[in-house]
């Protein structure tokens, strides 16, 4: 009997660890540079994402938008919020760039294109990004202390179990929609 | 109080439970992924992508490339959709080659670094007092090769030269057979039945996506002919094994079971009749290793799916074919009716940037004192002894190459051009009126000089007057203006009478837009088989009665081939091409020798051996592979890289279709 309690224990401990533990030691947070409102800029200003993530002339995609995307509205605060003045004064003014964190950064090995995939795909911003444009607060960054990945990419889902299904973009992800949708990329196709 | 066992209870109960948790799943994720991104490895600067449209230049078919850009960095390289049948390995890695390690990083004399002046300085010193100096042009058709034969001419014994071109090799054969005034070209899109004669016609042909697409839809019936299992004989629908050199003695054959099944209407019919009676079935059958039927049936096939068009020109590795040969396969085309018909060969327009040389292998022996060589990748093999042939004692070599290999290390001065996406590139397709432009992309590598600024820098050393506007951009410019003025043709899909001032031609061309004229002109071909001439008669008979040579020396049983892509001369191999290749075997590496099993048993080698082949030019060691497509007593030799080149001798008439040779375990 005492055996098994010892047994049991450990097999407790080693399940509580792994599920528990593990993803406390594996992912450190970090802060983001600064805060932001999506939804105050989703619902208030009735901007839609193409608003401040725009794609460029020659139809490709521009990123993480810009301090020029920020500026063309808050050269001077227009809100009273700490965030808003902290933008003006800390980077505005002295044009210092914003160094966000993204959360969906790909790594250095993959190459992804939003132009073919939002404009010829015709995917909606929430199929890979949830409900990130709703959020009133950046929530921090993670990142994997061993890959040094965004947390976004293996997903929140420790066991990658019964996820959302904009929850992971590990290549696993990429191609459970590209089978579903019947694209062919190759291997070239996202790869550098 | 904890006891030992305890401690050994808890102990297997977490290992028991650690499969089940994530831990050992997430950790080998994170360290594989951990280990590709070790703080050494370089990562590349990230910058505005940006894609630029151009042509590939490393071959003669110019295939249309978009260049994938990182600020000013080329990184990728991806088809556009001008180039149906998509992009080849070489042309995948091509943004690679700039920073190859073949790459010549200053011009080199008597093998030491030296500048520009000083290496035009010595050829000029060598050219001094009327010396016969040539310009090799492996590219002809460019508008560089326009400067080359402006150079050339303003000298007083100056030769503007360029070596067999293989895709026009029959084409001009037949065009002699024509009265020798007219252009020609294939006719792809309407041809039911194709033989090729040892021809690469879907491995790096201009005009491979046409036939590769037709032959997808089952427009077109593909016949291969020759001595090596080839790319061409895999992707034809039959593959027809001859005897190494054996190919004069088949089209011979093929002409008379051709006339057997019925007297085709042609000129000079009677003649060539005499000809075909000389050479009967039974001696072709014995020179090539085929059956009489085999013979027959082909006839069949070919007169029963017109148009048929039999296309000779030899391949990029073992070289063109003996004029004769060529003469010959141009006068089954002439028997098949095919010679002034849809889906044979057809006239095609002439075009501003051709211009009239001498070929290579028609200038006297021993006469050349100085060589100006440019070793812009034309896709196939030019061994040395070629080259070696026609210099005189004690003459000066001068190579503009890319790359540290073949010419280049044996020049005593060596021009380090740039790389492709340095500088100007074009593609001029030989076998059509076509052009296109590949622009740099890319910054010049310092050290590196453009072949119109040596040209400039010797013809001042030189004193001569090469009149104004010489330069590769003024040329091309003029070269888009003579077009523009012509009205002819279009540039991707534009076209060019569309077209308000010759600007903006220019400026789609230079812009990636590769330009054609695809119009036959109304030209009535009246085509006369060969041997009116007893003489000509002689001649056709001698080379078909002298192959396989019967000079095999003593000792050296088995007949070496050359084999290799088009990667035989583009110089430098991206590593991505070489990646792909080289592990998938999809094509043999360097250093590569084949064998069939039965050959190797006979000789006690096995598949893996390091083996020494050798030939009376020499030796170079091999590793071996078995192969039941390499025909028996055969051995098959991978040329790419150049060294296995050095073991064959080129005749007279500049063809190295294959040495006698012996093996034996290194």
């Amino acid at each position: 009997m005492r055996s098994a309690i010892f047994f049991l224990t450990g097999v407790a401990m080693m399940l509580l660890g792994g599920w528990v533990g593990l993803p406390k030691v594996l992912y450190k947070q970090q802060a983001q540079p600064l805060d932001f409102s999506h939804k105050a800029h989703v619902v208030k200003a009735e901007m839609d994402c193409t608003g401040c993530h725009d794609f460029r002339e020659d139809g490709s995609f521009a990123g993480v938008p810009k301090l020029d995307n920020c500026a063309g509205c808050h050269a001077e605060p227009v809100g009273t919020t700490a965030n808003e003045k902290k933008l003006v004064e800390a980077h505005v003014t002295p044009e210092k760039e914003i160094g966000w964190l993204v959360y969906s950064k790909q790594p250095i090995n993959t190459r992804f294109s939003h132009a073919i995939h939002v404009k010829k795909a015709e995917l909606k911003c929430e199929r890979c990004h949830g409900e990130h444009g709703k959020t009133e607060t950046l929530r921090p960054y993670e990142y994997n202390v061993v890959s040094g990945y965004s947390r976004d990419i293996w997903g929140r889902s420790v066991s990658r179990l019964r996820r959302a299904s904009h929850e992971g973009m590990k290549m696993d992800d990429c191609m459970d929609c590209h089978k579903e949708k019947g694209a062919v990329a190759g291997c070239l196709g996202c790869h550098r | 109080m904890l006891k030992r066992r305890d401690i050994l209870m808890l102990g297997g109960g977490s290992i028991v439970a650690l499969p089940l948790t994530p831990i050992p799943y997430k950790l080998l994720d994170d360290t594989a992924i951990w280990t590709q991104n070790w703080p050494w490895i370089p990562v590349p600067k990230a910058g505005a992508a940006s894609v630029k449209n151009s042509v590939c230049t490393l071959c003669r078919a110019g295939c249309a490339i978009a260049v994938r850009m990182v600020d000013d960095r080329p990184i990728g390289v991806m088809p556009r959709g001008e180039a149906p049948g998509g992009i080849c390995a070489l042309a995948f890695g091509s943004h690679q080659l700039p920073w190859h390690k073949a790459r010549l990083r200053t011009c080199l004399l008597d093998g030491k670094p030296a500048d520009c002046a000083g290496v035009a300085a010595a050829v000029a010193n060598a050219a001094a007092g009327g010396k016969t100096v040539a310009v090799l042009d492996e590219r002809p058709g460019r508008a560089m090769s326009g400067l080359y034969r402006r150079f050339a001419s303003a000298m007083e014994k100056g030769i503007y030269a360029t070596p067999v071109i293989q895709e026009t090799a029959t084409l001009e054969a037949a065009g002699q057979l024509c009265g020798g005034k007219s252009k020609l070209r294939y006719d792809w899109s309407k041809a039911a039945t194709v033989l090729s004669v040892g021809a690469p016609l879907l491995d790096g042909w201009p005009g491979a996506a046409e036939l590769i697409a037709r032959r997808a839809k089952g427009e077109v019936k593909l016949i291969h002919a020759g001595s090596n299992y080839s790319r061409q004989a895999q992707l034809s629908e039959r593959f027809i094994p001859l005897a190494p050199g054996s190919e004069c003695a088949f089209a011979l054959g093929l002409a008379g079971a051709l006339m057997a099944q019925g007297a085709p209407k042609a000129d000079g019919l009677r003649e060539f009749e005499s000809i075909v009676s000389r050479f009967p079935l039974e001696r072709a059958s014995a020179m090539t290793a085929l059956k009489p039927e085999t013979f027959k049936e082909l006839a069949q096939i070919l007169a029963g799916n017109s148009p048929a068009v039999v296309v000779g020109g030899g391949d990029f590795a073992s070289g063109p074919f003996e004029a004769e040969t060529e003469e010959l396969l141009a006068a089954l085309n002439v028997l098949l009716g095919s010679v002034g018909r849809e889906g044979g060969i057809i006239a095609r327009p002439e075009w501003p940037g051709e211009a009239e040389s001498k070929r290579w292998n028609e200038i006297p022996d021993g006469s050349v004192d100085v060589l100006i060589a440019d070793r812009a990748a034309a896709g196939f093999a030019l061994p040395w002894n070629v080259i070696e042939r026609k210099l005189a004692k004690g003459a000066f070599v001068a190579a503009i190459s890319t790359w540290n290999e073949g010419l280049a290390t044996r020049a005593q001065a060596v021009v380090a051009a740039p790389a492709p996406m340095e500088d100007w590139t074009e593609s001029a397709q030989a076998d059509q009126a076509g052009w296109a432009v590949a622009p740099a992309v890319l910054k010049r590598q310092e050290g590196a000089v453009t072949p119109d600024e040596f040209l400039t820098a010797l013809a001042a050393a030189m004193s001569l007057q090469l009149g104004d506007g010489f330069g590769i951009e003024d040329e091309m410019k003029s070269l888009a203006a003579k077009i523009h003025a012509s009205k002819k043709g279009e540039a991707s899909g534009q076209k060019v009478s569309a077209m308000a001032t010759a600007d903006d031609l220019w400026k789609a061309i230079s812009e990636g837009a590769a330009w054609s004229d695809q119009a036959a002109p109304a030209q009535s071909l009246k085509p006369r088989l060969p041997g009116a001439k007893p003489e000509e008669m002689e001649r056709l008979l001698a080379v078909a009665n002298s192959h396989p040579p019967k000079s095999k020396p003593e000792g050296f049983p088995l007949a070496l081939l050359a084999t290799g892509w088009v990667a035989a001369g583009a110089g430098a191999k991206p590593p991505l091409a070489r990646k792909v290749e080289d592990e998938s075997l999809l094509r043999r590496p360097a250093g590569r020798a084949a064998m069939n099993p039965s050959t190797a048993q006979g000789l006690g080698l096995k598949n893996g051996d390091a083996v020494k082949v050798e030939t009376r030019r020499g030796e170079q060691q091999m590793t071996l592979t078995l192969d039941d497509a390499v025909l028996p007593n055969a051995i098959e030799s991978e040329v790419v890289g150049g060294g296995a080149m050095e073991l064959f001798e080129a005749g007279p008439d500049g063809t190295w279709r294959q040495a006698w040779a012996r093996v034996r375990r290194a």
